[in-house]
């Protein structure tokens, strides 16, 4: 409940944020505060700096062009309404609203919790983070940038800039999560987009959640899908194929098994949502 | 009249504008604060290494385990010792420079294992078993051989934690004088009676507004002892507020009982014969809660029988000692799992034999009433068939609803036992300018008895209700009370205060007799005023009041109001429940609560009752339940030990009868537990429709 002692920075600009950041090895930024704070209270870490980065205009707002370009400060609230295909759906179950009023996109993949939901759509949808430090900017595919639990690509004094998602022009999406209750993070998370032409699959995603240390592609049921016609028959043999890519573990939100059974049942329903 | 009205609640005005005061928001000029230092271990000789001032057990009972740990510490989130600092903050930090050296000793969380004695769970106890006791009737045995049918199995009611959400907390001062306390309790006076003796010094206590307890406040906890104790020693205000991790480790325990049983019944249903044995796990040996759980094993144990007519049954009722947390009342403090049990056993019946569970429930139903039950429990009033007849089209519709929507439909009938004694108490005084005070000994903490009383005393007096004023939880302002526990409040509170407003309105009608010069027998007394009948003279209220403090006739009286025997509420509710068949969720989509509890005395309170202990008992059935790995709970926050939100709660409605009043001055029986009694059987029961199986334990949690 109570966190230890820490000094507290308010930098003028993303430049000097990236510089304390960087020659302060045990130093953490600070964005919407519903991850790194419940840490704290539960000392589970002992930063000596927090770096406030809610001022710094280079991390916010949603520009639309070929691409949506998502500034790391933009909360799950702003996304839930912004009209981004499966990632807007996915941002509007996450937590609960006070938490959605808070939480933002960057802080969320930069915590990297293999429970959450973001990483679902984002390996789905190919997506790109823009990480920026003093040596300028890089983009990184999101499956790249998750490198396990709590473990992304970020070296010190590097700040997620912003998260850059394909409009998904032409694909219907779905995001499926099963929870114990409301605003309970993911027993399983599954993120659909498809592209048909003339009932027949062009394009598929599926991306799982909260079933492996960080998301997958369930790759082989995308191919059972690809150029075929969305049977019920043809679903249920994808869905099952999903299941090879969860290597979930027994905890108090379900054993390993039942998890692996519900990565079927899910992938069943977001296909079956999909479906024209 | 107001009793009988759904009058809105004296107590929200200041609650909805954040003028609420709760322990935490009690600050008092130099006030320090205080934390426990816990046992990380389930049993273990302990050591205390501290770089900071530490109280531990040595200190505040020598050569004693409880409250405080000497040596010996017997479950996880026990307290060894405590620190104490400027703020929350600083004593958190402290709580790091205690280093605490355990010497692990073997332990026992099961308490079929722990029964055996094999392992002691506290070195100082002969046997973990501190509670036996046999309920016998008829020649159960012998009506068992002789059922065509029987059943078997055992049935698990798992351990909860009641999570209020405003935790425990006490500030507490020494004047010089006497120790004061605020405390987040359900009775300033027994708080005052248990500190006082613990302390050996005069204690006022007081009880502000409490964030809910539903039973995790009603005994003294050790670090209430502790605070006390240490405002004592250090002549300094002091405050505690444990966090909500220390909260669900170290308080709040309840149900954790078994049933292992054997039912005969006739082919048709009947039930012949029943045999038991109810294992209930206490928890460590801490005193104070044994005195509270034990009595409720016995609850549980005598309550099996629930509303039917059983006459052959024997029940053997332990209460096992383990090294978890002391284990303690929670809403309905042991009738719920005596009714989850036969509920369960009937609807088990049902599928087994292919009888409506209606039908089946019709079957074994207590004809009339008064009627004592074959432990001795006496059923004192009511209807039983009439209000099974009165649910019929109801679960009809239900039935109807579950075919066309492929749901299934869960019903449980209950009996409970309400408004336990011994006694208490009322005052209620008239100030010079007319206000009416009525003060109660019992102590509500959100259950709204305060607009209950105030409908009394209005109604008795014959004044607007505006004229009343409650308050309640001060010891310094009544002489004595019981607290709000066990549903007692409205019905023996209740009577306690029509009692004191009838002397305080007699006592009214004397003085108005004296101002009008006439005999008392001369006036009569109506909406607020006396009129001389001969006359017709009559004085208002405030004339009679004002002329009684001329005269000096004092306006001040207080009744105790004994309780000869507890009164029996009953009902019958019933659930559509979805169950989602490949991934195993359940949902209630709609319930329905169809209770007689007497005279009501506002409607709109009681169905808040209703609404809250039933999405308590729909808890129970489908979310909540600790989980244990290495004699210790895991899930100790309100993420893992899953509390429902609006989305887990379904549509509600209540309807209710009265067949049967109590023989209270109220009339009235009590409601504040019945919804928690009934809704888990309830909710388990649709689910076990479902499957064609009854399931046995709990939560209902597909995993």
């Amino acid at each position: 409940m109570y966190p230890p002692k820490f000094g507290y920075v308010i930098p003028e600009n993303i430049h000097e944020a990236m510089e304390f950041l960087e020659s302060h090895d045990d130093s953490r930024p600070l964005a919407g505060g519903h991850s790194l704070i419940p840490m704290l209270k539960l000392r589970i870490i002992r930063p000596s700096y927090l770096v406030e980065l809610k001022t710094l205009k280079d991390l916010q707002g949603i520009k639309k062009g070929s691409e949506y370009r998502i500034g790391a400060l933009t909360t799950h609230y702003e996304i839930s309404k912004s009209g981004i295909p499966l990632l807007s759906q996915t941002a509007s179950v996450i937590a609960d609203p006070q938490v959605r009023n808070m939480g933002t996109i960057g802080g969320s993949i930069s915590n990297a919790d293999p429970l959450s939901d973001y990483p679902a759509p984002l390996i789905a949808t190919n997506a790109k983070v823009v990480v920026i430090s003093k040596r300028g900017e890089r983009s990184v595919p999101f499956d790249q940038f998750q490198k396990d639990m709590f473990t992304t690509d970020l070296s010190q004094g590097e700040l997620v800039k912003e998260v850059v998602v394909p409009a998904m022009d032409g694909y219907r999406t779905d995001y499926e999560k099963l929870e114990r209750k409301a605003g309970d993070y993911a027993i399983v998370g599954v993120a659909v987009a498809i592209k048909e032409e003339e009932g027949v699959v062009k394009d598929v995603r599926i991306g799982l959640t909260a079933v492996n240390n960080k998301a997958m592609r369930a790759k082989s049921s995308e191919e059972i899908l690809m150029n075929n016609a969305l049977s019920d028959d043809l679903i249920s043999k994808a869905a099952s194929a999903a299941v090879e890519y969860a290597n979930p573990s027994s905890d108090i939100r379900g054993s390993a098994e039942y998890k692996k059974k519900m990565v079927k049942v899910m992938t069943e329903r977001a296909l079956k949502k999909v479906r024209k | 009249m107001y009793i009988g009205k759904p009058v809105k609640r004296i107590e929200d005005l200041n609650l909805i504008r954040g003028r609420g005061q709760y322990v935490d928001d009690i600050v008092l000029p130099n006030m320090k604060y205080v934390a426990f230092v816990r046992s990380e271990r389930p049993h273990a000789l302990v050591k205390v290494r501290s770089d900071v001032p530490f109280y531990g057990g040595e200190v505040i009972n020598p050569g004693l385990d409880f409250p405080i740990v000497s040596k010996e510490t017997t479950y996880v989130g026990q307290p060894l010792g405590a620190v104490v600092g400027r703020d929350q903050y600083e004593v958190h930090d402290m709580l790091e420079e205690v280093e605490v050296e355990y010497q692990d000793l073997p332990y026992e969380v099961d308490p079929r294992k722990a029964m055996k004695d094999e392992v002691k769970v506290y070195s100082k106890l002969d046997t973990n078993v501190g509670l036996r006791k046999e309920f016998v009737a008829g020649d159960p045995e012998k009506a068992l051989k002789e059922s065509p049918v029987v059943i078997e199995g055992e049935l698990r009611n798992q351990r909860m934690i009641a999570t209020p959400m405003e935790t425990r907390g006490i500030v507490a001062w020494f004047d010089g004088r006497r120790v004061n306390v605020w405390s987040s309790t359900q009775s300033a006076h027994f708080l005052r009676r248990n500190l006082t003796s613990f302390l050996k010094t005069d204690v006022h206590a007081v009880q502000p507004d409490v964030g809910g307890a539903f039973g995790s406040k009603i005994i003294t906890h050790p670090e209430e002892y502790a605070v006390s104790f240490l405002s004592l020693k250090l002549g300094i205000p002091l405050k505690w507020v444990p966090t909500r991790t220390e909260e669900m480790m170290s308080s709040g325990h309840g149900r954790d009982k078994s049933l292992s049983y054997k039912v005969g019944t006739t082919r048709d249903g009947v039930i012949t014969a029943l045999v038991g044995t109810v294992i209930g796990n206490l928890g460590a040996p801490y005193q104070d809660a044994y005195d509270d759980e034990s009595g409720n094993v016995l609850s549980t144990s005598r309550m099996i029988l629930g509303p039917y007519n059983i006459r052959n049954a024997r029940v053997e009722a332990l209460g096992v000692y383990t090294n978890l947390v002391p284990t303690t009342s929670y809403r309905g403090a042991g009738r719920p799992e005596g009714t989850f049990f036969i509920e369960s056993i009937m609807n088990e019946l049902s599928l087994e034999l292919g009888i409506d569970q209606l039908e089946i429930r019709k079957r074994n139903v207590v004809k009339s009433t008064p009627y004592q039950n074959a432990f001795g429990i006496t059923y004192d009033s009511g209807d039983y068939t009439e209000i099974l007849r009165k649910s019929e089209p109801y679960y009809e519709d239900f039935k109807r609803r579950a075919i066309e929507e492929g749901l299934c439909v869960g019903l449980g009938m209950y009996v409970e036992i309400t408004g336990f004694g011994p006694w208490e108490t009322a005052r209620v005084y008239v100030k010079s300018d007319g206000k009416v005070v009525v003060i109660s000994g019992a102590g509500p903490h959100g259950q709204g008895d305060g607009t209950a009383f105030a409908q009394i005393a209005a109604d008795v007096l014959e004044l607007p209700i505006e004229e009343v004023e409650v308050q309640w939880g001060d010891t310094a302002i009544i002489e004595d009370g019981i607290g709000t526990w066990g549903s007692r409040t409205v019905t023996v509170g209740g009577s306690a205060v029509m009692q004191a407003s009838q002397m305080l309105k007699d006592k009214l009608k004397q003085a108005g007799s004296k101002v009008l010069n006439v005999d008392v027998e001369e006036v009569e007394y109506e909406g607020g005023k006396v009129k001389d009948r001969g006359s017709g003279k009559a004085l208002d209220f405030r004339e009679v009041v004002s002329g009684a403090y001329k005269l000096g006739i004092p306006l001040d009286v207080t009744a105790v109001y004994p309780v000869t025997r507890p009164t029996s509420p009953y009902g019958i509710h019933m659930a559509l429940v979805s169950l989602d068949r490949e991934t195993g969720t359940a949902k209630v989509r709609d319930y329905l609560a169809i209770d007689d509890v007497g005279n009501v005395i506002n409607p709109m309170l009681a169905e808040g009752q209703i609404h809250g202990g039933v999405l308590q008992g729909i808890s129970q059935a489908l979310y909540e339940g600790v989980v244990l790995e290495e004699g210790r709970v895991v899930n100790l926050n309100v993420v893992d030990y899953l509390i429902p939100t609006a989305v887990e709660s379904p549509r509600m409605k209540w309807e209710h009868f009265t067949f049967g009043v109590s023989s209270h001055p109220t009339g009235s029986k009590g409601i504040g537990e019945a919804g928690a009694v009934v809704a888990t059987p309830v909710i388990m029961n649709a689910v076990s429709q479902c499957l064609g199986r009854q399931v046995k334990e709990m939560p209902w949690r597909p995993a």
